[in-house]
């Protein structure tokens, strides 16, 4: 029997809008989720594959729109080679009733909406056992009917799946777990889930494909689809990412010191990041200690740098100010303004206060002292 | 520096030199007239300390007389202590003179000398503060010096307590409060309100749109998950109504239902017949036994009525008997009455008559003795009447008595006339005798005759003599009680006292006589003669005599007697009658007892049925009875037996009604739900392709992103009002603690004018900038002139202190700064002037002479300079 090459992939989430991203962000970000049907089936030609496995949650909401159902199954039926099988996830599960029927009535001949728990001879010799979510919360583990499940002896037996393992958290917080040793008690060559939007290998047979297209800061790294090819029965399968996703989410932490150059920070923190900044989401998070002109110096480096990005988001929260004579020298020796200055920074160190009172305080006593900074230059 | 004498020459209308002298420390006060050149002095002091020697300028120019000539201004003045002379000459040349001696030694000149004078009026620094203790007339406001007087009011504020700029922190401050109003007013309006046009507001609307839209939708999709929830559940129930086997087990309920329900009807139908017979038979029994039951009663009724009547009837014949029996009582009872009332009667008549004769002979024994009484009284009455009648007659013993006073004071009068008058007596010559004659009577010889009254003596042959007793004896008293003593017995009808006193004893006698009569009268008759003409008159006439009457106790014995007859026989009469009227009561009774018996017994025939067997019917009843009692048992009987084994119609029915309701609400719901599948799949289908949640999830998103904006804005706002709040509180501390030094000099002398005042002052210009009083804050510019004149006098006075305390005191120079006050306010500013007079020296120029004169200090005055006083050159 001849090799046997699928795609794996999961939680597109078409439809997905990023309203709390900026305006532009957000339309970058929504076309790249348009797109990404496309870019499976060109990694499904590249991989040789004649099929592709989708997990759940192909869409973002039980209610799409038209426009996003109908573009979706016309990327999928562009090239009829290719056969997509679908479950539904916890967003996109059977109860809604309305976009499956609507799936179902357009769906080209390619495209298969797999909502029964039985196994389907997708292929000569090899049978697919979908565990399709029946609701958002189905509270029980939908893949414990694959154990029993009969096939053709010396088929191919492959897992499809949506929801969280025993060791670790679903990313929509469900309780419905599937024991990581499914594979092995089902007898499946591969189970493929759904769910974790990153790539992860729970065994040598399970895998978590990852959303092909990042939407979040908690995964790092662009999106991707998992190639698979299984030699027959029983053998290993051979898992290979690969890259589908266009933008890169970075989340990355600059830990700051008193004594370090502000520019050197900003600069060594960002190189690790992805190579094309214009397609690289970029969470710059501060930490540590700053003096007075290091935040001034960090906030303009970040100003200059931040138009490179598709998105740029510097976050200063955890990053404490140090204040010493010399900051408060530097906004007046005495006199009226180093008044102001002591005030407010008495109140910032004052513990006895409220932290939004102390927080009001000392960014004032920031913005004083940039005004004075600004004023004299 | 202290002044000690000013001198000038050529200086305006002092062309010649004159001098002002004796400066001493303290309150110095020039006092003249206007017009007499105390602005002069003040301008050519300020000239001479402020006008460089060199200069020939307007001011210079204007020193000069019109005359022309250079002017010329000296001071003597004690610098650190020195005694120092200043002079300085302008000309127009431009190369005026300046020299300065000190200890009488040229000391300095020309330009020496004026950085030297320079350096003695500028404190600390240029444009130091001398300038300020000078006040021109008519420059009451502080503000008026202008550039100059702010930069020495602020260079002495900064020797004392620091640059403004340092302490306020000058442009930088106001740059950054700039900045930071700048940026707050992008938000919030001037009064802290959020700006309507503002990034803020903006935000804060898409916050509140974005968090309506999003309820919006949270509302469609919820209701879009309810109509699919109702479309599964409607179809799940459309599968189970159409399910055969269920219909098939709802139609065969329907039909073992209604056999059994047959079956129970004919039951019910059969039982209600039987109840029918069974109460049928009941009301006949009830019938017959009520038949012959009034039969049974008729009879027995029947039977009573004659027995009564029989018994009514001899009680009848009984009370006729008794009545005649009484009626005879009665008769006789009636009799006897009669003859006892014509006794009583006959016994009463004797009775009076006795009585009659007995009253007669009482009464005649009465009227002799009274006629004796009455005949007694009478005789008594006319001796009383003649008694009364003689002492009438005669003269009371008050007369009488009268009499003889009238007649004793007669006689003593005649006396005493006789024993004072003069008298005369004649002594006849021989044959003369009885030749004088008085009154007719002649005159014995030798007798005296007292000439109590004119005396007219008749001398025979000679003529009349009158002898006249002149005052000596008056006879008119003698006349009167003689007149009086007559006419009191005429009066008395009597002609003689003895007359009197004979008629006075005879009326004495009358009248014990008609007492006693009186007396005797009263006793006979105490309550009149009448009274005993009238009782006499009422008693009775004494009748012809009854001779045969009896006496009284024998009549009155036979009248009780008769009496008691009498009363006995009307009891007995009584009895008899009441017993009489008692029996023919119960006699009609009886009579009414046989007729109600009579009627009763003719009722009870009257309803006999028209059989005459009444027996032979009663048996026939009780035959008929007792037939219907046996059919009615029977129906009993059958009645129990069927409801005993009846089968429960009602439960029958409902089963029935229950197994039709069924089918025929399977028939509506099917019909409803398919309506509603309907509706709901329209409804799904319209609003599925709406990509609700897609657009919820969004609108949350961007909700939440808005609201992390918002909070971003929000707290950029707290930041900027908060730097704001800092930088202005800091200012305004700061400025306060800069003007510091001069208030704590001026505070004190302002509540020498007004109680517990206070100045604001402005830090940058170091003016007053407005007056606290009675807690009231006042802006400077609208306070009155004279307030202004009286704050801008003491701010100067302050600043004066505060440079002396530096080191460096300077003389106060006043030009008529006090025009506007009022003289109870002056009074207070002179206390000022005094105070700070202890350790200042202070000049003041005015034209109020008399009211200065009460400032006190030391008086000068411009004089012209006894000689040349300028020093070798």
């Amino acid at each position: 029997m001849t090799e046997f090459r699928f795609l794996h992939t999961s939680d597109l989430h078409l439809g997905r809008r990023f309203g709390n991203l900026p305006e532009e962000a957000r339309g970058l970000l929504a076309a790249a989720r348009r797109d990404i049907v496309r870019s499976l089936a060109d990694a499904a030609r590249g991989h040789g594959a004649g099929h592709v496995f989708v997990a759940g949650d192909l869409f973002d909401t039980e209610t799409p729109s038209d426009q996003v159902v109908r573009h979706a199954l016309n990327a999928m039926g562009a090239d009829p080679a290719i056969g997509w099988w679908i479950i539904p996830g916890n967003h996109d599960s059977l109860a809604a009733e309305a976009l499956w029927d609507r799936f179902r009535r357009d769906a080209p001949g390619n495209v298969r909406l797999l909502d029964r728990a039985e196994p389907v001879e997708i292929a000569a010799g090899v049978s697919l056992l979908p565990a399709p979510a029946v609701w958002r919360h189905s509270g029980r583990d939908l893949t414990e009917w694959m154990v029993s499940a009969e096939v053709p002896e010396g088929n191919i037996r492959i897992g499809l799946a949506h929801g969280a393992v025993q060791t670790f958290a679903s990313e929509d917080g469900g309780s419905e777990i599937i024991p990581p040793d499914r594979a092995e008690t089902a007898r499946l060559d591969y189970l493929a889930l759904g769910d974790w939007h990153g790539h992860l290998r729970i065994g040598e047979r399970t895998h978590y494909a990852g959303t092909p297209e990042r939407d979040r800061f908690k995964h790092q790294g662009p999106g991707v689809c998992l190639a698979v090819s299984i030699a027959g029965s029983g053998a290993i399968p051979h898992v290979e990412p690969i890259r589908t996703g266009r933008f890169d989410w970075v989340d990355v932490e600059m830990p700051v010191t008193t004594e370090m150059e502000a520019g050197d920070a900003v600069r060594r923190a960002l190189s690790t990041g992805g190579a094309r900044r214009e397609d690289t989401l970029l969470r710059l998070r501060a930490t540590g200690w700053a003096t007075l002109d290091q935040r001034l110096e960090l906030s303009a480096a970040v100003s200059a740098l931040a138009p490179d990005f598709c998105h740029f988001d510097y976050d200063e929260t955890e990053l404490a100010t140090e204040y010493n004579v010399e900051d408060l020298d530097a906004i007046d020796v005495g006199g009226a303004l180093r008044l102001a200055a002591r005030a407010l920074l008495d109140e910032a160190s004052d513990k006895s206060l409220a932290d939004d009172q102390r927080r009001v305080a000392e960014a004032a006593l920031v913005r004083l002292y940039t005004i004075v900074k600004e004023d004299a230059s | 520096m202290k002044l000690r004498a000013i001198r000038l020459e050529n200086v305006r209308r002092f062309t010649d030199r004159v001098e002002i002298v004796g400066i001493g420390d303290g309150l110095n006060v020039l006092s003249a007239p206007n017009e007499h050149g105390k602005s002069t002095v003040f301008d050519a002091l300020h000239a001479l300390f402020f006008k460089d020697r060199k200069s020939w300028d307007r001011d210079i120019r204007g020193l000069a007389p019109h005359a022309g000539g250079e002017p010329c201004v000296g001071v003597d003045a004690e610098i650190d202590g020195a005694a120092c002379r200043i002079e300085k000459r302008w000309a127009k040349s431009r190369n005026g003179e300046l020299r300065v001696w000190k200890g009488g030694q040229l000391f300095k000149q020309a330009d020496e000398a004026e950085a030297w004078l320079a350096s003695i009026v500028k404190a600390p620094k240029d444009g130091g503060p001398a300038g300020l203790l000078w006040v021109r007339q008519g420059l009451t406001s502080l503000g008026d010096d202008g550039d100059a007087g702010r930069s020495a009011r602020r260079d002495l504020m900064s020797s004392v307590a620091g640059e403004v700029e340092a302490m306020t922190g000058g442009r930088r401050m106001d740059a950054a409060l700039e900045r930071c109003v700048e940026e707050l007013g992008k938000y919030l309006t001037a009064t802290g309100r959020v700006r309507a046009d503002g990034p803020l507001k903006r935000l804060q609307d898409d916050v509140a749109a974005l968090a309506a839209r999003r309820d919006e939708l949270a509302g469609t999709a919820e209701r879009l998950r309810k109509d699919l929830e109702r479309r599964r559940q409607v179809r799940r129930e459309l599968e189970d109504l159409d399910a055969p086997e269920a219909e098939e087990e709802r139609r065969v309920r329907l039909r073992d239902a209604r056999e059994h329900l047959e079956t129970a009807r004919g039951h019910a139908e059969k039982l209600r017949r039987t109840r029918e017979v069974g109460e049928r038979a009941e009301k006949d029994v009830e019938q017959a036994q009520e038949r012959l039951e009034g039969l049974l009663k008729l009879r027995a009724e029947l039977g009573q009525a004659a027995r009564d009547l029989e018994k009514a009837r001899e009680s009848s014949s009984r009370a006729g008997e008794d009545l005649s029996r009484a009626d005879a009582v009665k008769a006789e009872a009636e009799n006897s009455h009669a003859a006892a009332r014509a006794a009583a009667e006959a016994t009463a008549d004797a009775l009076r008559r006795a009585t009659r004769a007995e009253a007669g002979a009482t009464a005649a024994a009465r009227r002799a003795e009274l006629a004796e009484i009455l005949r007694s009284a009478e005789a008594y009455r006319s001796q009383m009447e003649e008694a009364a009648a003689d002492a009438r007659r005669g003269i009371t013993a008050s007369v009488l008595e009268k009499l003889e006073t009238l007649d004793r004071e007669f006689r003593a009068a005649k006396r005493a006339l006789e024993a004072g008058a003069s008298w005369v007596s004649v002594t006849y010559d021989d044959g003369r005798l009885g030749a004088v004659s008085l009154d007719g009577a002649a005159l014995a010889g030798g007798e005296r005759v007292s000439v109590t009254k004119p005396l007219v003596l008749v001398l025979e042959g000679i003529g009349r003599l009158t002898v006249n007793p002149g005052t000596g004896a008056d006879a008119s008293t003698v006349e009167s009680a003689g007149e009086a003593f007559g006419a009191a017995l005429a009066a008395a009808h009597v002609d003689t006292l003895e007359a009197a006193r004979a008629s006075a004893r005879t009326r004495r006698i009358a009248e014990q006589k008609m007492r006693d009569a009186k007396a005797a009268l009263d006793a006979l008759a105490p309550q009149g003669m009448d009274r005993l003409r009238e009782a006499l008159a009422a008693l009775p006439e004494a009748d012809a005599a009854d001779a045969d009457a009896p006496d009284r106790p024998t009549a009155e014995a036979r009248d009780r007697a008769a009496r008691g007859a009498l009363s006995e026989a009307e009891a007995a009469f009584e009895t008899a009658r009441t017993a009489l009227g008692e029996i023919q009561r119960r006699s009609a009774l009886a009579e009414q007892a046989v007729e109600t018996a009579e009627a009763r017994l003719a009722r009870a025939r009257a309803a006999l049925p028209v059989t005459d067997d009444l027996d032979g019917e009663i048996a026939n009843r009780e035959a008929t009875l007792e037939r219907l009692r046996v059919v009615l048992a029977t129906a009993s009987a059958d009645v129990e037996s069927l409801t005993k084994d009846a089968p429960d119609l009602a439960v029958a029915e409902a089963a029935f009604a229950r197994a039709e309701s069924v089918l025929r609400r399977t028939g509506d719901d099917r019909q409803r739900l398919r309506l509603e599948l309907g509706q709901l799949d329209v409804k799904i289908d319209m609003s599925a392709g709406e990509a609700v949640e897609e657009e919820l999830a969004d609108t949350a998103s961007r909700l939440e992103n808005a609201r992390t904006r918002l909070a971003a804005l929000d707290f950029e706002v707290a930041l900027l009002k908060r730097l704001k709040s800092a930088l202005e509180e800091a200012r305004a501390s700061a400025r306060d603690r800069y003007v510091e030094p001069v208030k704590r000099e001026l505070v004190p002398l302002l509540r020498l004018l007004w109680d517990e005042s206070d100045l604001r002052f402005d830090a940058e210009d170091v003016l007053p900038r407005s007056l606290i009083r009675n807690g009231h804050e006042e802006d400077y510019s609208v306070l009155s002139g004279g307030t202004r004149e009286q704050i801008a006098l003491l701010v100067r006075l302050a600043f004066a202190r505060m440079l002396a305390k530096t080191g460096s005191p300077a003389p106060v120079i006043l030009d008529d700064a006090i025009v506007y006050t009022d003289d109870d306010r002056i009074e207070r500013v002179f206390d000022a002037l005094t105070r700070q007079a202890q350790d200042l020296q202070i000049l003041v120029f005015s034209c109020r002479q008399k009211a200065f004169r009460e400032l006190g200090g030391r008086s000068l005055s411009i004089t012209r300079a006894a000689l040349e006083v300028a020093p070798t050159r």
